[in-house]
């Protein structure tokens, strides 16, 4: 018999009398009972895999703290900067939740950003270089005092500094990175979840 | 079932658990009502990576507008602003820092124990202002003692008046260089340094150093999410039988009975049950006379030069110190009474706010400085003034219902002198011990920051100027005693809990010999 010929012949054969095939594990015997065991269900964090909605800020202002960011913490050859921890985005959403003096330090410091970068180029912040940008950002090359200055531009461009610079070292981007070099630098701390609350 | 116990004790911290170790261990049968729950560091505290946290570290925005040590990790430990609120003139912010769990904030403090001396003691024969302690010194020394060997306080004996000595545990670890050329260069200018004198252990706190000795007596029992509202007294012999309290979380009301009441719920929840409550003012001072301790927070920031590059040279870098109060010992300053004291670390890495410069600059700048810092903060003494006081805000209650306070504190010239002396001298000490100076300032944080509130319930021997006596009890009523720094009549520049615990031992000794001799 040839071989096809023999494989449709044991297919039309009765079932009782066809060659034993074994059989799906459930119906082999009887079905285990099932886990009571919670599993570990793996998510993904947000941030790594979707865009966040920008709330706080207006499409200029927005381009304006990515390229701060990009300049008061570049990505450096083996660091990732603000842009790669994306604390644009982060402080966005950390404003929009922010009290209204903090809104209005942002608010108004992003614009001022922008007016200067026309004033001076003719284009918005978002589209000049880090040397263009750096007569802008000159009160970041004054002396540190403990009062705030009382010009709101230098208190807002000192606030974003220690903000960005934040958000870039708490993100997953940079702790990833960093932590493979130092094992130190992981960012773990203790944390103390709502007590019987 | 209201048994009717012995004592009342309200609250579990330091000055709670203080007199409650004593207490039934005398074979005093107490009740304790602590406002918050009991922690469980198993089930309640856990490892986060801070990108895990929803803010990324920075913490919910607003939520602790008066708690600069809260952060994203710690949040949750804190009091909640918006269920306990507090009301202050915007022209002159409090912070007022406090932790509703039992334990209170024994659970997280930093563990510096230092001792008061004469020179608080008897402030006002040594300068003229303000008013003594109705005690000296040598009256609490027993109980300082102990009081260390409970919270196991490290450190080196120094034989400096302003600052006794303790029963140590002896601290010989070896100091690293730059704590060596720092104490140098104060020694130079005849202004001495100590070790840090500090309770030993991870946690040192009333839950596992003073109420589980008093719970396996069998004469401690303990009432947790027990939020006060008021004392109540007998009618007929005006003395007080108990206490209103409100669950927490059910706020369903209860109601205590107890031969002697004993507050112990912090210095201002203690004032506050007090006056809401209408009790113990006789005097008009309830309230009056609050003070705490300025902190200057890096008062200095310096970097130590041979450690630069990101790689300090083995054992130069690393530990601390103490410059106690050295002002108006035996001179006198032109500009201010009394004094402060530093505490100096060595081996951070300074901000990067302090350095002019962004971007790369910026970071090969904090390269340079890893673990190259010397930080210093000043604590100075605030003087006690009859017009920074706390008073019930009638418009504003907290979530049980229960009156709110306002609270009413400001520095004056004494203190913002003495701020301005300890930068200097830091500056001068940093200098002459060759480091390079990054950032200085005198400005302090608001009053209450400090974590140290103290008076506003003080003890004296006159009852026309003070609520408690010498005992910590009230002139008003025999067997009503207050416990917590409230009872303080002048603080100096050191971390007050020592004191707090071991001036509620010593009340708790008097109070279980005036029970034994049935005075109460
Ligand atoms: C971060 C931090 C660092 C510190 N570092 C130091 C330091 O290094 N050295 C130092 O000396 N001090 C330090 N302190 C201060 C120290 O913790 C306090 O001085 C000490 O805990 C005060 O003890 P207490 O019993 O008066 O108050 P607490 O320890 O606050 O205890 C009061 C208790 O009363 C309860 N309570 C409040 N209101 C009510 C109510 N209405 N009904 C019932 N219960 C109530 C609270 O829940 C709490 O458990 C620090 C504090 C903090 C938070």
């Amino acid at each position: 018999m040839k071989r096809r010929t023999a494989i449709r012949s044991i297919l039309t054969l009765p079932a009782a009398m066809a060659l034993p095939v074994p059989l799906p594990a459930q119906v082999a015997g009887p079905a285990p009972p099932p886990s009571n065991e919670m599993p570990d269900t793996p998510t993904v964090a947000a941030d790594t895999h979707t865009d966040t909605v920008v709330k706080a800020f207006n499409a200029d202002q927005f381009a304006a703290l990515n390229k701060l960011s990009s300049i008061l913490v570049p990505s450096l050859p083996d660091t990732p900067g603000g842009l790669d921890a994306k604390a644009g985005e982060f402080l966005d959403f950390l404003i929009s939740q922010s009290p209204p003096d903090r809104v209005m330090l942002y608010n108004e410091g992003l614009d001022r950003l922008n007016q200067e970068a026309r004033k001076r180029t003719g284009k918005p912040f978002g589209e000049i270089t880090a040397e263009q940008a750096r007569p802008i950002l000159a009160p970041l090359h004054e002396p540190w005092t403990y009062e705030p200055s009382t010009d709101p531009f230098t208190c807002f461009l000192r606030a974003a500094k220690e903000d960005i610079l934040k958000a870039t070292r708490n993100s997953r981007q940079y702790i990833s990175v960093v932590s493979r070099r130092n094992r130190r630098a992981g960012g773990m701390g203790i944390y103390w979840f709502p007590i019987n609350d | 079932m209201n048994t009717g116990y012995d004592v009342l004790i309200i609250g579990s911290g330091a000055s709670g658990g203080s007199a409650a170790h004593v207490l039934a261990k005398k074979g005093i049968r107490c009740l304790m009502l602590d406002a918050g729950p009991a922690v469980n560091f198993e089930r309640d505290r856990g490892f986060k990576r801070v990108y895990d946290l929803p803010y990324r570290g920075f913490g919910k925005p607003g939520r602790f507008p008066n708690v600069t040590q809260a952060n994203e990790f710690n949040g949750n430990v804190w009091a909640d602003q918006k269920k306990n609120p507090y009301t202050y003139d915007r022209s002159a912010p409090y912070n007022w820092v406090r932790v509703r769990l039992v334990g209170g904030k024994t659970l997280f403090w930093g563990r510096w124990s230092l001792r008061l001396s004469n020179y608080e003691f008897r402030c006002k024969d040594h300068d003229g202002y303000g008013t003594n302690w109705p005690i000296r010194y040598e009256d609490l020394a027993p109980y300082y003692d102990r009081a260390e060997r409970i919270f196991r306080v490290t450190g080196q004996k120094a034989g400096l008046p302003q600052l006794p000595d303790g029963v140590f545990i002896e601290d010989n670890s070896p100091d690293s260089g730059s704590i060596r050329r720092f104490d140098a260069a104060a020694a130079r200018r005849g202004i001495a340094t100590t070790k840090v004198r500090r309770a030993s252990g991870e946690l040192a706190s009333s839950v596992n150093l003073l109420l589980p000795g008093a719970i396996e007596t069998g004469n401690l029992q303990i009432i947790s999410d027990a939020v006060v509202r008021e004392i109540t007294t007998d009618p007929k012999t005006g003395l007080a039988n108990g206490a209103y309290f409100i669950d927490r979380r059910s706020q369903h009301d209860y109601h205590v009975e107890a031969r002697v009441v004993v507050l112990g719920a912090s210095c201002l929840e203690s004032t506050r049950i007090l006056l809401n409550s209408g009790l113990a003012n006789s005097s008009g001072v309830l309230g009056h006379y609050l003070f705490d301790q300025f902190y200057v927070k890096d008062v200095v920031v310096a970097v130590v030069p041979q450690a630069r590059g990101g790689n300090p040279p083995r054992g130069l870098m690393g530990g601390g110190g103490c410059v106690p109060r050295f002002r108006n010992l035996k001179t006198r300053e032109k500009n201010f009474i009394r004094g402060y004291l530093l505490d100096f670390s060595s081996g951070s890495t300074p901000d990067a706010k302090y350095f002019p410069a962004y971007g790369e600059a910026l970071e090969k700048q904090l390269a340079d400085v890893e673990g190259a810092g010397f930080g210093i903060w000043a604590i100075g003494e605030v003087l006690p003034r009859y017009e920074n006081h706390v008073r019930i805000d009638k418009k504003v209650s907290d979530a049980w219902g229960i009156p709110a306070l306002h609270v009413q504190a400001k520095y004056t010239d004494n203190e913002f002198e003495m701020a301005k002396d300890s930068m200097r001298v830091s500056e001068e000490l940093c200098r002459d011990a060759g480091f390079e100076v990054v950032a200085s300032h005198w400005q302090m944080v608001p009053p209450g920051e400090s974590i140290h509130e103290l008076g506003t319930c003080r003890m004296g021997d006159d009852p026309k100027t003070s609520v408690l006596n010498k005992y910590n009890q009230s002139h008003d009523i025999k067997n009503l005693f207050v416990v917590d720094g409230s009872a303080f009549v002048s603080g100096g520049c050191q971390n007050p809990t020592l004191t707090i615990s071991a001036l509620a031992m010593r009340a708790a000794e008097y109070l279980a010999e005036q029970m034994r001799t049935r005075e109460i």
